[in-house]
């Protein structure tokens, strides 16, 4: 037999294997998930729609559930997954010339008010209120009001919340123990005196997100940025940068000196070494996603297991403002399905959908009330002896977004980290470092026109 | 040879297709792009663009770290294309001296460049990282102390040298390996009749026959070497 042909043979012998295996997996099941908010009478059958996001766990939790999807509506999804860089560069590409490659759109939170202000989003007032579209089931109510807040631009919605992330503080309990740490700091200048105590060859003291990025140091910075200062003046009525003040620099400076207590490298650290060190058991406190829990608890690849407990992030002078990020998932501009594509929006951020999601992967940034309340969802989360969740909400509740949803907000964030990692690197001191950062700033909000 | 007229002329018309091309996809995206940077236009943000004028250069002009910036690229440059053309120079002599184990693992160096830029930053990230990197283990095995090169700016160029080096030299080497192929024998059967050292051989015949393929290499590094931002994240 002809080499071609054999290979011929595996691959259509391997595609029918795959459909087979696909399609009994979902026939297995006795309801399809999701099915609820679906519109009657498969209208899209036949669609093919194509869903760009951020490989994080929401999105791989959909790509385990989409056979339901199709099987109910008759629909194909192609999903394309991407790291942070690489989606949002695939996204600005398409978004920006009005193409139609990409039906749904995965909307990192720091790129929700650009895109919306770019008019890189379909509107999807007509589709909420239009019951022939959007069934009761669908519940829009159920969602965390300020996820819903947060999709929306002059009254005009624009993506629906698919992942609410927090920030928490997590510590070693056998390491407080040992030094005799009566308990997890409550202000920051509690947590770099805890750090200076507990720190040793074997075990840093603290590990963040140091890499300079709106994502990666600028998360957990904007704790501190906001206890002591502000980014800007006032908020949305002052937009000149604040990054001289006096405070400001204090808070620079202690987060310096917080690094100092870090692991080396930490200046290049992205979340994935916090896990990792978090996981080894090389590190004593972190300060990170509270979505990421899930991972510092894995008993396969974690060595802390029991050995770590969780609060709330330290406050500042000036309060307590624990970081919240909002992802949403929105229609293209330029697709061409944008009905069908409603169809899996509601679908994919459905009550059913996200608790099942939350089911079978570590995904626990639901951004629905019911969910975060079902006993399935309490049940499997009660990490840290129960108190996980509890922490979680009331840190939810204090929601306080890390950044200003302004759409130049990814290129101020993106100097503010740049100089911020010039501090912790030594490279510049804070006052160098921000005042070149705060003309920087001020150069972008001109132009933008926000002032003259 | 002397073109006749009408050979020309076929030649010409022959060539305009390809200038169409080239111009529409390289000349004109080139001015726009000129163009572009005399505005305040951004991708990311499209709405309000204003003519600016001079005004971009000149607040590049006045940026405290322009120096720096230019001074910290010449030298990854220069010790990058340095460290290419040296370790792709000699895995080129040493194939084509047909050294046996080396032969067999030939393929093997090309593998560096296959890999996506952003793979191969990532590899060594995970290399360099000073508590469960490899090169930790590496070192600790033979009681040396660990080097954190990541955590200082000088030792993070250092990485990204090593790391370019590493991932670009194969290119290099195919490059000098197919010229090193295709010289005569002659020269070289000369040589070693007339008693010459195989030092005097590289000098004086090899190097010389080497340099087209050379400056071919050193153009093509030098210019990719500008570009490596993919291995930066």
């Amino acid at each position: 037999m002809s080499r071609k042909l054999s290979v011929g043979i595996m691959v259509l012998l391997l595609s029918i294997f795959v459909v087979l295996g696909t399609t009994a997996a979902v026939a297995q099941a006795e309801t399809v998930i999701g099915e609820d908010v679906l519109q009657a009478g498969r209208p899209y059958e036949g669609t093919t729609l194509s869903f760009i996001s951020l490989n994080y766990l929401y999105s791989k939790a959909i790509q385990q559930l989409i056979p339901h999807f199709e099987k109910a509506t008759g629909m194909k999804v192609e999903i394309e997954l991407y790291g942070t860089e690489d989606n949002f560069i695939k996204q600005v590409s398409e978004l920006s010339m009005g193409g139609y490659a990409y039906d749904i759109v995965q909307v990192p939170p720091f790129n929700q008010s650009q895109y919306m202000a770019a008019g890189w989003l379909s509107p999807l007032d007509d589709y909420l209120q239009d019951s022939s579209f959007t069934p009761s089931a669908f519940d829009v109510d159920d969602f965390f009001k300020v996820g819903i807040e947060f999709g929306s631009r002059e009254g005009i919605q624009y993506t629906l919340p698919i992942f609410s992330a927090t920030i928490l503080y997590y510590y070693r309990t056998d390491v407080f123990d040992k030094y005799g740490i009566a308990g997890p700091a409550e202000t920051f200048e509690e947590l770099l005196d805890i750090s200076k105590k507990i720190q040793s060859n074997e075990v840093a003291s603290i590990i963040f997100r140091g890499k300079p990025s709106i994502e990666q140091n600028m998360w957990p910075f904007g704790l501190i940025a906001r206890g002591y200062s502000s980014f800007f003046k006032d908020y949305p009525d002052d937009l000149h940068p604040n990054l001289t003040d006096p405070n400001f620099l204090k808070a620079a400076n202690l987060w310096k000196e917080l690094f100092e207590y870090g692991p080396t490298g930490i200046n290049t650290f992205t979340h994935e070494e916090v896990i990792l060190y978090a996981q080894k058991g090389l590190v004593a406190q972190w300060i990170d996603g509270h979505p990421l829990a899930g991972l510092f608890l894995d008993p396969e690849r974690s060595s802390v297991v029991g050995k770590v407990a969780v609060a709330k992030t330290p406050r500042g002078p000036k309060g307590w403002f624990p970081a919240f990020s909002e992802h949403g998932i929105g229609i293209a501009r330029g697709s061409l399905k944008k009905d069908a594509a409603w169809e899996f929006m509601k679908w994919a951020s459905s009550k059913e959908v996200l608790l099942e999601a939350s089911q079978i992967t570590q995904y626990l940034a639901v951004t629905r009330k019911s969910v975060f309340v079902d006993p399935r969802f309490t049940e499997k989360y009660s990490y840290f002896g129960g108190t996980f969740l509890d922490v979680s909400k009331e840190t939810l509740e204090a929601r306080s977004l890390y950044f200003p949803p302004i759409p130049e907000w990814p290129t101020v964030g993106h100097v503010i980290a740049r100089a911020l990692s010039e501090v912790t690197a030594g490279i510049k001191s804070a006052q160098d470092a921000f005042s070149a950062a705060n003309s920087t700033v001020d150069r972008i909000m001109k132009n933008a026109g926000y002032y003259k | 040879m002397t073109l006749r007229k009408e050979e020309k002329m076929a030649y010409t018309l022959f060539s305009v297709p390809m200038i169409i091309v080239i111009g529409a996809l390289t000349i004109i995206p080139l001015i726009y792009m000129v163009y572009i940077s005399t505005t305040s236009w951004n991708l990311a943000r499209p709405w309000g663009t204003t003519f600016l004028g001079w005004d971009n250069y000149l607040y590049l002009l006045k940026d405290r770290d322009l120096i720096q910036v230019m001074l910290v690229t010449m030298y990854f440059v220069i010790f990058c294309v340095a460290g290419q053309m040296i370790l792709g120079l000699g895995i080129a002599i040493l194939l084509h001296t047909n050294v046996k184990t080396i032969s067999k693992t030939r393929s093997l160096f090309i593998f560096p460049m296959v890999l996506a830029p952003i793979i191969v930053g990532l590899i060594w990230k995970i290399f360099l990282n000073p508590q469960l990197g490899g090169l930790t283990a590496w070192l600790n095995l033979l009681g040396l102390p660990t080097i954190s090169l990541l955590s200082s700016a000088r030792g993070a160029v250092a990485s990204i040298i090593i790391a370019s080096v590493w991932e670009w030299f194969p290119f290099v080497m195919l490059i000098l390996l197919g010229a090193l192929e295709s010289f005569p024998e002659e020269p070289f059967e000369a040589a070693h009749v007339d008693g010459a050292s195989s030092a005097q051989i590289f000098w004086h015949i090899t190097l010389p026959l080497l340099k087209p393929a050379l400056l071919l290499a050193l153009s093509f590094r030098v210019i990719e070497s500008m570009k490596i931002f993919p291995l930066f994240l």
